[in-house]
């Protein structure tokens, strides 16, 4: 390597680390809350985000533009940890029907129907295909745009919104059944 | 997929980045009267699907993630003694072992300081234009307890990244600051000049001496710092096309308590420290002492209301 592609490596490092620094306030929300919805553990969510930020810095050299932003990448490496957790703690099922609650000391009433809501949209998401799961999680929650959708998953950006729609048709279906059967 | 399913795709994907963005359900509905029936039952669906996950992370965990992150970054910008060592370990051990017996024959068992390895520049001169403001600003915490907190700052250290980087350095021109005016969003202006554009990754102050005056009581304690400085990890660029505004907060706390003799100590507070930019073309309204004036050397120089410069 020459002295000069060395130091040419050494400011494209930096101009990412910057990059990364600046993306971290608008992205850490996102991040913890597209983990919340994956994981359902809102302390978890808020670990996976900030690591995803340290494990993006340590794989950088590896990060050329590969087509996609920085920022979806974030969501690639949030995805893989968020897998991760639930191969580990090996019972995604479990964790997704079960753990998704939230206690409120203040609150007990609102609690309870938090987590009644949570219960209903959680059964209902569990009626999508995987890819169309994935497909809300990112838009919702996370608020990432369709194209950056697409580019995350590698289809086009008329299939995420194909999907999209698709899913929410899903959602609709059950959701309303579910709130007939609460009233 | 017909004409309509494509049409009304790319109206629900636009509506959904409308209410992500904060926009009301009403206000999308409204542009497509056609599409309203349909689109309120799929957006409603959205709506209960988002709230039932509403979550804000808590900001103590948001800053203690920062922290991390450009902990990490600092670290990784300066490569360990371990690294360098294992990349240069042939040579190195040959020099390290001349060098010693040299050193032990000569010198005994003279204790060695190793000389600092990254350069450092002076700035001489304070300057009115300059695209680098430097102040201070106090986290409440138990300032509240002091009459008058006096930090003399005797000089500012900027790290340059790079490699090895370089330590950009100034004598603030107000040295002498009371932090009981600066609570909150308060700053107040310590220096401003012109800094070497580049990227900076940690703040040193070197503070020489930390006096307060208890409210009630009329002696003046003296607040010890170890090694008289206050380091700061953080990640800020400097350039010659904006002005670079950089707020140092410090926070005083207060260990022990009454019966056991309790002492304070001084911190910096990097969740609230860093820096704002703004294009050089922008002059300076309302800044500094808030007539355009430089500030007061003295015990108690002017005061800015909001940090944001």
């Amino acid at each position: 390597m020459t002295p000069d592609s060395s130091k040419k490596g050494q400011e494209t490092r930096e101009k990412y680390e910057i990059q990364l620094v600046n993306l971290y306030e608008e992205y850490f929300d996102k991040i913890a809350r597209y983990a919340f919805a994956h994981i359902g553990d809102r302390t978890e969510a808020e670990d996976i985000a900030g690591e995803v930020f340290l494990r993006a810095l340590k794989s950088l050299d590896s990060f050329r533009d590969c087509g996609i932003p920085l920022q979806s990448w974030l969501f690639k490496i949030a995805h893989n940890m968020v897998v991760d957790y639930l191969r580990k703690k090996s019972r995604y099922l479990m964790v997704r029907t079960a753990e998704t609650r939230y206690q409120s000391e203040d609150d007990p009433e609102g609690t309870a129907l938090s987590n009644l809501e949570i219960e209903k949209v959680k059964n209902a998401l569990l009626n999508l295909t995987e890819e169309q799961r994935e497909v809300i999680n990112l838009r919702f929650f996370a608020g990432l745009p369709s194209k950056e959708v697409a580019s995350l998953l590698n289809k086009t950006d008329g299939a995420v919104r194909e999907m999209q729609r698709a899913a929410l048709v899903k959602l609709r279906q059950v959701l309303n059944k579910e709130n007939v059967r609460g009233e | 997929m017909s004409k309509m399913a494509k049409d009304i795709n790319l109206i629900l994907d636009e509506c959904i980045d409308r209410i992500i963005r904060g926009e009301s359900l009403q206000s999308c509905l409204q542009d497509y009267p056609e599409e309203a029936p349909e689109l309120e039952s799929l957006l409603q669906s959205m709506l209960q699907t988002r709230l039932a996950y509403d979550f804000t992370p808590s900001a103590s965990a948001r800053n203690l993630a920062r922290q991390k992150l450009l902990q990490a970054i600092e670290r990784k910008r300066q490569p360990g003694f371990l690294e360098w060592l294992l990349g240069h370990r042939l040579v190195l051990a040959t020099a390290a072992a001349v060098l010693a017996v040299l050193i032990i024959g000569y010198f005994g068992l003279k204790t060695i300081i190793l000389p600092q390895t990254i350069p450092s520049e002076i700035i001489e001169a304070p300057s009115n234009t300059g695209n680098f403001v430097f102040l201070l600003s106090d986290e409440v915490n138990a300032i509240g307890d002091f009459e008058n907190l006096w930090v003399t700052v005797e000089k500012v250290a900027l790290l340059q990244s790079g490699n090895p980087g370089k330590w950009i350095e100034f004598t603030p021109e107000t040295r002498k600051v009371d932090m009981v005016l600066l609570p909150g969003d308060k700053t107040q202006e310590i220096w401003r000049g012109d800094v070497p554009a580049g990227n900076y990754t940690r703040v040193i102050l070197y503070v020489s001496q930390v006096e307060g005056l208890l409210k009630g009581s009329q002696s003046i304690i003296e607040i010890k710092l170890p090694g008289n400085k206050l380091q700061l990890s953080t990640s800020f660029r400097v350039s010659s096309e904006e002005i670079t505004s950089f707020v140092y907060d410090l926070t005083v706390i207060k260990a022990g308590n009454a019966g056991n003799g309790s002492k304070y100590l001084l911190k910096p507070q990097a969740a609230e420290s860093g820096a704002t930019y703004r294009p050089a073309a922008i002059q300076d309204k309302g800044k500094g002492s808030g007539n355009g004036r430089r500030p007061d050397i003295s015990d108690n120089p002017p005061v800015n209301n909001s940090r944001r410069q």
